[in-house]
């Protein structure tokens, strides 16, 4: 991940992994397609990336009381959130990107700077 | 003049501008843009008036059958010359099919139709390939991915293929087929009059059951350069049965995705034979299969040979480790016409990169796209990296994501973008 200002990465963070509530669509494949195109992540396909359906104000507190950390800027959330995970379906790299989605109720590792989210790292 | 607009919400006020400037265009995509059955009645006035629109794009709006009904009026007047459509994620159900069916019985100007992920089902569809039977229809290119055919649908789809000359691409990958399905499919596939270029039969419930049949179609048809039969459980007998008939002279194949297909390092023994005496063959995918490092030293095998033109190849998510490298490091030592080498999510490491270095600095390498995202790779590998991008300027894209790179790593390639060799375009 480059590493911009906090502020400029926390934006990134939100328009990347934080959709709250969950935008409407038939499926989560369909969800998948329609997000990572409107979040601007589909030029090139990025092979994989995790929504989570939370406030924005829950995940900067997994930088605070919310999280605890593991080695470096890494944090556990404490508690579980709604997420979609979504992965591209491996026939396509270039666009259209073709993508499966899942959702799941996980525990994250997000990287904090400043007390906030910065970096998705992974689902637990 | 084109119209192209992704993912906006329209005002009434941005419509009304939007409208004036349609009216002009020659071609038109509003993907994603909110727009439903009301904005259809302005664009059918559009098709109505526009006699130089060619491409109409409207994908994932929520158009619905009346939205439907709406435009297909616009299309089928005289004046509108309409040649590809785009429909996709429009939530359709099998009401809008009978407006289709019209449209294909009375516009031979329609040459394309893109209507994946609406609900059309067993019998829209069948509606709609009565259209396709139409003497009017010149139909070159049908997209059905996702709109819950079944396996009846292929008796009139085998039809269309022995009757319509000008189809030329046929998707129906995503739809719960089946081998006797196929099978009939195949039949039409086999006719003289079927001149099918592209076949996408991509997550079907295809088995080596119904390989064969399609191996019959490679052997006789040089017309079908592209097939696609990505995530169908065909193993490594199925891949057997279809490199037979891949390897006939007849076959002319330029494009196979095999990917997801659950071929082990058994199955990569014929691969290999058809790398190296198909020498149409351009475009090669084998993503998500367990072929590991034996099963590509067999690949590379194949890929050594003279006779071997592939210009892409997509391993991603094959089981590859460092121990493969040496080999895929001669081929690019060799090998002067791969441009894109896809090969993220295999644990080469370091050490692997190391390995393909040598292989990538040869003068007759002359890659432009290599992938190595995820590929357990850290600072180390940077230098290498970096030599690499100031010394190849053919190298215009280079993917190194969810690597450790840190910021180390990411300091020594910026310095060697700055130099003048370097011509990367893309770097991730």
């Amino acid at each position: 991940e480059t590493k911009g200002t906090p502020h400029t990465s926390y934006s990134q963070f939100l328009r990347q992994h934080v959709d709250n509530p969950k935008t409407r669509a038939p499926n989560d494949r369909s969800y998948c397609n329609l997000m990572m195109q409107r979040r601007g992540m589909a030029r090139p396909c990025k092979h994989t990336n995790t929504f989570v359906h939370a406030p924005a104000s829950q995940l900067r507190d997994v930088c605070g009381r919310a999280g605890r950390p593991v080695g470096r800027n890494l944090r556990n959330s404490n508690n579980r959130y709604r997420i979609t995970i979504c992965r591209l379906a491996s026939g396509s790299t270039r666009p259209p990107c073709n993508y499966r989605g899942g959702s799941s109720t996980r525990r994250i590792r997000v990287a904090c700077v400043r007390g906030l989210p910065v970096h998705y790292d992974r689902n637990l | 003049m084109d119209l192209d607009i992704q993912c906006e919400e329209m005002s009434a006020s941005r419509w009304t501008e939007l409208k004036s400037s349609m009216n002009t265009s020659k071609t038109v995509r509003l993907d994603d843009c909110s727009l439903s059955a009301s904005h259809c009645k302005d664009i059918g006035s559009v098709l109505c008036s526009n006699q130089i629109l060619t491409e109409l794009t409207l994908n994932n709006n929520e158009l619905g059958d009346s939205g439907v009904e709406l435009l297909c009026k616009g299309l089928l007047t005289p004046s509108c010359n309409l040649q590809k459509l785009w429909l996709q994620n429009c939530n359709l159900t099998d009401a809008s099919c009978k407006h289709f069916r019209s449209v294909l019985s009375a516009k031979p100007t329609l040459t394309e139709l893109h209507l994946g992920d609406n609900k059309l089902g067993t019998s829209g569809v069948k509606v709609l390939c009565e259209g396709l039977m139409d003497p009017n229809c010149k139909l070159q290119k049908l997209q059905l991915e996702y709109c819950e055919l079944s396996p009846d649908n292929c008796e009139m789809l085998c039809s269309a293929l022995r009757t319509k000359p000008s189809l030329r691409v046929l998707n129906i990958s995503n739809n719960k087929l089946g081998d006797a399905a196929v099978k009939v499919l195949c039949q039409g596939l086999m006719d003289p009059n079927c001149n099918l270029q592209s076949l996408h039969l991509e997550n079907c419930r295809i088995t080596a059951a119904s390989c064969g049949d399609l191996s019959s179609v490679l052997a006789r048809k040089p017309s079908l350069t592209e097939l696609s039969v990505g995530e169908n459980k065909i193993g490594d007998p199925g891949v057997a049965l279809l490199c037979q008939g891949l390897l006939n002279p007849n076959c002319k194949i330029e494009k196979l995705w095999l990917w997801e297909c659950g071929i082990s390092p058994a199955g990569c023994k014929d691969l290999s034979q058809v790398l190296s005496t198909k020498e149409s063959l351009t475009e090669l995918s084998l993503i998500g299969n367990g072929l590991g490092d034996p099963g590509m030293e067999l690949l590379c095998q194949g890929l050594k040979d003279p006779k071997a033109k592939l210009q892409a190849l997509w391993i991603r998510e094959c089981g590859l480790t460092t121990a493969c490298c040496k080999s895929i490091s001669s081929v690019l030592a060799t090998n002067q016409t791969l441009r894109e080498l896809h090969m993220g999510g295999n644990k080469i490491g370091d050490a692997g990169v190391e390995i393909l270095h040598e292989g990538l600095m040869n003068p007759s390498c002359n890659l432009r796209s290599l992938w190595l995202g995820n590929c357990s790779l850290s600072a180390a590998c940077c230098g290498s990296l970096a030599t690499i991008l100031s010394s190849k300027p053919s190298l215009t894209e280079l993917d190194l994501s969810n690597n450790s790179l840190e910021d180390e790593g990411v300091k020594k390639l910026c310095e060697s973008l700055k130099h003048p060799n370097c011509k990367l375009q893309q770097l991730v």
